[in-house]
């Protein structure tokens, strides 16, 4: 069909997707073709006939009952999830404190320890040079 | 740009915590995401399914909506993509239109024109005609042209959100206005509103 071409210009015209240059193409063949012309007006009546069929609707609803309360379960949710996670941080804050102050109590007591072991290994070497043996025996069972 | 305002309020007081607030765009706006969802999916359960979702994810995401005056377009568009996703994953839906008990009394369900009892009539059943033809097309077709008589989109927006070339969007529309106006002519409803051609 020779209006082929034209009857595609013609549905982008209509829907405003043509382009200039082809614009004109079609304006000076509309001048001459009576039957583009009615398939132009038939194409417009269409379009306007599913526009008002399909934009109107005689059926009512309301759902914003059910979405508000999907919403607030939602939020509900949420607040329970971020109370959670609050006690969580709480947590956290509170190990990273007492930890480092157990730590602390376990460093220094082993210090404690190792400074009595370093007194018991002065004495002991102050009595080998001595030579008194009798002596190192008694210091080794009160070490002991 | 009153009206614009008072939505921009409505999203801020709904950002600030106040959820209560998003039933007012909820009473606004859900029957024309109901229509859009429902001219898509051809059922009516599926599009009430898909405004509640539309509208909870809208919630969820509202502070990223940069343009508050923008909140319609953009829930409108969450709601069309539900509907093409959920097109695409079920096709078993029931053409609501295609009942014939609906046919059977149709012109009694129908208020004329005084003025124009004939024209009124003619208008009404062109209108039945169209739907039925509409929705009776393959959905590749159908979704085509209702996105663009229907929601207005541009061949290069529907070419986006159904991710296939612009020259598939031209094509498929108008393969899809020739296969209704062949059905219109055949009908008869050519005489006095359609010449043939």
């Amino acid at each position: 069909m020779a209006c082929t071409k034209y009857r595609k210009l013609i549905n982008e015209f209509l829907d405003n997707e043509i382009a200039e240059s082809e614009e004109l193409v079609l304006l000076s063949h509309l001048e001459d073709c009576a039957d583009c012309k009615t398939y132009m007006n038939n194409i417009n009546n269409i379009k306007g006939s599913i526009k008002e069929t399909f934009s109107h609707s005689s059926i009512n609803i309301d759902l914003s009952y059910q979405i508000m309360g999907k919403i607030s379960n939602k939020n509900r949710v949420k607040n329970h999830i971020k109370n959670k996670n609050l006690l969580i941080k709480v947590a956290i804050i509170a190990i990273s404190f007492i930890l480092p102050i157990m730590f602390g109590i376990f460093f220094m007591s082993e210090k404690h320890y190792a400074s009595n072991d370093d007194t018991e290994r002065l004495v002991l070497e102050h009595l080998e040079k001595a030579q008194n043996t009798q002596l190192i025996h008694v210091a080794y069972s009160y070490g002991k | 740009m009153e009206r614009k305002k008072s939505e921009n309020f409505i999203i801020d007081e709904v950002l600030k915590g106040n959820s209560t607030a998003f039933e007012l765009l909820i009473l606004k706006y859900q029957k024309q995401l109901f229509l859009t969802s429902l001219n898509i999916v051809k059922d009516e359960e599926t599009a009430k399914d898909i405004v509640q979702e539309a509208f909870l994810k809208a919630y969820e995401n509202l502070g990223n909506l940069r343009n508050k005056e923008q909140f319609f377009p953009w829930i409108k568009r969450i709601a069309l993509n539900m509907s093409l996703m959920r097109l695409d994953r079920d096709k078993r839906f029931v053409d609501m239109y295609n009942n014939e008990e609906e046919e059977d009394d149709y012109f009694f369900n129908n208020q004329t024109d005084e003025n124009d009892p004939e024209k009124e009539i003619l208008t009404e059943e062109l209108r039945r005609y169209v739907r039925k033809y509409v929705d009776s097309l393959p959905a590749k077709l159908r979704v085509v042209i209702i996105l663009r008589e229907v929601e207005d989109l541009s061949y290069e927006e529907i070419a986006a959100m159904l991710k296939i070339p612009v020259g598939t969007v031209r094509s498929r529309l108008f393969n899809a206005r020739q296969i209704i106006k062949e059905r219109l002519i055949n009908q008869g409803l050519a005489d006095g509103l359609y010449k043939v051609s």
